[in-house]
């Protein structure tokens, strides 16, 4: 489980408040959706469950372990995708695989194993022995999956995936989601595009201007024959 | 093995892998920036007479060092100074590596997130730092103190059977405290630059202050060091100052202990120690400073205040514009600052050194006149450190980036575009030259107005003219796809022709000048008309690259056209 309770966090630069008393739950085995406009918050958000930005009120804890207390613990259990892609340029695809598996203490056979079939998934097989540097956006963002999925972790944050992505990458990741959630794992994303989300997530949370305004489960909209997309435009607009 | 062990290693290994791009098989995509074979026997070439030079020079001082100290009983002495020399040069160089690699590197994007053990990225950081200023240290300490124990050797002293055993080790502790000693001042630093709205230009202000203090006493120490007496011994001065040295380098007399033999073990045992205490200080610092500092790095630059926007809505021409953008660049890009920062004191330094160390050198007035000699050597050095140290020069279309398709999708005239990036890179050179022209009079105390105007002048022609081929060379083939700048100011190839181009010609001016310094004195020819002769003559090769590239380079929207096509 996903908790975040009281999260605040400001930026030094502007003493402006990026996101503001955030506190929402995550249940294992849930595909969350994280929407936002631009700047609402969504990526400082994402930043501060994998550790990668300090927060000054709030408590983050995934599955027991609190990020801020004990951070290493808590990245052990996360998988995080960055919607910017900085690889090692130097490296071959495969080398980075494996610096990423080595840092999660990943064995052998099943490094071996998921390197193999996520490779093979997102028929990036024959392109591991080539350079980083070689690769387009969307290769980028598959050896980014293949290194985050390989260490098999039990929360999956990704920052708008889709980007760069072929459709039948995009096709063969959503059904990946559903995979994981159905293992019990939290599949964590944030993105613009309302149809995606509409379809894939069990649960969507509507972020503006640092303040979360709505969270709902899927099937209730679906139930009441509610639009995403017009309730987002609804609720962010009554926001401004 | 410990998981940190384990991720340490792991770590390093990514590393170096991604610095050396090695085990990489060959990519179906062309990669932009890729070593040919001749770019690769040119780099080879390049860096094996680099080296060749640097281990002559230091050869040949430290032998004139040491018969000096044997004639005044200050051997010890030396070698103190030989230790506090590659470490000031270790700190010099490794302040800027230290601040690349722990700070401003923008792997903190990967290894943020990931579950390292508290101090594994740092000591893997400053791992890669320690091996690249070893190599440095190395090149530094080794020649000097071999040819140290040789003359030794040659002049009857007892050198112990252990000191070139110990001379190795001393090499590999050498870069260690300098280092350290680099992140005790820097983490503290960049945790404040980190607090800072505009962090990027604090960095470029920190680093800018913290070279040009470690350039001063650098180069108090070589002045300072480089002053034989005319009789070949040290004179009072330089003995006083050895003796000083010695005692402000305490630190270093385990090693130094060690080296001339008298309890090698105890005494680098000793040092070791001492390394390890204020190891663990710094990684102390570490732990308080380092991960907030990258924590804090990670917020990037602070949003302006709405007044600052409104001012900066005013109308500019597109020269004025982008010129200003382009300083903006610079000042918010410490690497690039640094470089134009030694671009424009580097050749100071030069003439100070060059005017001390030959000035009214008996045995060199013998065979030539000195000033012709120093105005030749000043004007060799000056052409080859405004050419090869701006990097503007060379990366002025590379340096933008990802923003260069931008560019191409905006309506500007292909031609102010490049005449901007050209005077961009030229104005830094300009500035060099400006600096000379006060500069050189005062430390050489060439007072003839051709020689003040001549060195100037072939540092701005050699500057300029390199600007037109390089950014010629830029523009066939910019490497705009980086993610950090360190990949094109560090791995690229292309200015490897033009530098070498320059190489050979900055040698033929020496070569000239020597030349004409020797017949000038035998023919007693008139030193202003001969000086005038020189740099006419020097002039002429600059000015025709510059007239062949800067055309060239005018004519080169097809170039432009070609780029991300």
């Amino acid at each position: 489980m996903l908790e975040i309770t009281n999260l605040s966090k400001t930026y030094r630069g502007n003493g402006k408040k990026a996101i503001d008393d955030l506190t929402m739950t995550v249940a294992n085995g849930e595909i969350f959706g994280f929407l936002g406009p631009n700047g609402a918050g969504k990526s400082t958000t994402i930043k501060c469950i994998t550790g990668i930005l300090d927060f000054e009120e709030g408590d983050i804890v995934i599955n027991g372990t609190n990020v801020k207390s004990n951070p290493v613990a808590a990245k052990q259990k996360i998988g995080y995708v960055a919607d910017e892609h900085f690889l090692y340029e130097g490296l071959t695809g495969r080398q980075y695989v494996n610096f990423i598996l080595d840092i999660f203490d990943v064995p052998q056979e099943i490094r071996d194993r998921n390197v193999r079939e996520y490779a093979e998934l997102f028929e990036m097989g024959e392109h591991l022995d080539q350079s980083i540097s070689s690769y387009s956006h969307g290769m980028k963002q598959k050896i980014s999956l293949i290194a985050t999925l390989s260490h098999d972790p039990e929360i999956f944050i990704l920052d708008e995936p889709m980007t760069g992505l072929d459709p039948q990458a995009t096709f063969k990741l959503k059904q990946l989601m559903h995979k994981l959630a159905d293992e019990g794992k939290i599949v964590f994303f944030s993105s613009h595009v309302l149809e995606v989300v509409e379809k894939l997530c069990t649960k969507v949370a509507i972020i503006d201007k640092g303040r979360l305004i709505k969270v709902c489960e899927m099937s209730d909209l679906k139930e009441n024959e509610n639009d995403l997309e017009e309730i987002f435009l609804k609720l962010t607009s009554e926001v401004v | 093995m410990s998981v940190a062990v384990k991720q340490y290693i792991s770590l390093v290994k990514t590393m170096l892998l991604n610095l050396f791009s090695i085990n990489r098989k060959p990519s179906k995509v062309k990669e932009k920036g890729t070593l040919t074979k001749v770019a690769k026997v040119g780099v080879i070439l390049l860096l094996a007479f680099s080296a060749l030079l640097i281990i002559g020079y230091l050869v040949v001082t430290a032998y004139e060092l040491t018969v000096a100290a044997i004639h005044s009983g200050t051997v010890v002495e030396l070698q103190y100074a030989f230790i506090a020399m590659s470490q000031l040069t270790v700190l010099f160089f490794g302040m800027a590596s230290l601040m690349n690699v722990l700070f401003l590197n923008k792997d903190s994007a990967v290894l943020s997130p990931l579950p390292f053990r508290k101090g594994v990225v740092f000591f893997a950081k400053f791992t890669i730092v320690y091996l690249g200023e070893l190599a440095l240290a190395a090149l530094v300490y080794v020649p000097m103190v071999a040819t140290s124990g040789a003359v030794m050797i040659r002049y009857g002293f007892a050198v112990p059977w252990t000191f070139f055993l110990v001379e190795v080790i001393n090499a590999l502790l050498i870069p260690t405290l300098p280092l350290l000693i680099a992140v005790i001042v820097s983490e503290p630093l960049a945790f404040l630059v980190a607090r800072l709205k505009r962090k990027s230009l604090g960095n470029s202000i920190v680093m800018g202050v913290c070279y040009l203090a470690f350039f001063a006493v650098y180069f108090l120490f070589v002045m300072g060091s480089s002053s034989i007496g005319e009789t070949g011994n040290f004179d009072g001065d330089v003995i006083g100052l050895l003796a000083k040295l010695k005692e402000f380098t305490v630190f270093n007399y385990p090693l130094t202990e060690a080296l001339i033999g008298n309890n090698v073990a105890l005494n680098l045992l000793i040092y070791v120690v001492g390394v390890v205490l204020v190891t663990a200080i710094s990684v102390g610092l570490s732990f308080i400073f380092f991960q907030k500092t990258i924590m804090r790095g990670s917020e990037g630059e602070g949003a302006s205040n709405k007044k600052k926007i409104l001012s900066t809505n005013e109308r500019k021409s597109f020269m004025k514009s982008f010129f200003i953008k382009d300083l903006k660049v610079v000042l918010h890009t410490p690497q690039v600052l640094i470089s134009i920062i030694m671009t424009i004191v580097l050749p100071c330094l030069v003439v100070f050194i060059m005017s001390n160390v030959t000035m009214g050198d008996p045995e060199l007035e013998q065979e030539m006149d000195s000033k012709l000699f120093i105005n030749a050597l000043t004007t060799y050095l000056v052409s080859l450190l405004c050419c090869a140290g701006n990097p503007l020069s060379y990366l002025g279309f590379s340096l933008e980036g990802k923003n260069l398709i931008i560019l191409k999708s905006l309506p500007i005239d292909v031609k102010a575009l490049i005449k901007e990036k050209f005077l961009f890179a030229s104005s830094v050179t300009a500035l060099s030259a400006v600096v000379l022209l006060i500069v050189y009079p005062i430390a050489s105390g060439i007072n003839n107005v051709v020689a003040i105007i001549g060195v100037p002048l072939q540092a701005l022609a050699s500057g300029v003219s390199f600007s037109a081929i390089g950014l010629y060379s830029d523009l066939k083939k910019p490497n705009y796809l980086w993610t950090n700048i360190n990949e094109i100011l560090r791995n690229n190839v292309k200015p490897i022709k033009p530098m070498l181009l320059y190489v050979v010609l900055s040698f033929i001016y020496l070569i000239l000048g020597i030349f004409i310094a020797v017949f000038s004195s035998a023919l007693s020819i008139d030193v202003t008309l001969s000086l005038f002769i020189y740099h006419v003559v020097c002039l002429i090769a600059p000015t025709v690259i510059f007239a062949l590239f800067y055309k060239k380079m005018l004519n080169s929207e097809e170039l432009y056209n070609r780029i991300g096509g």
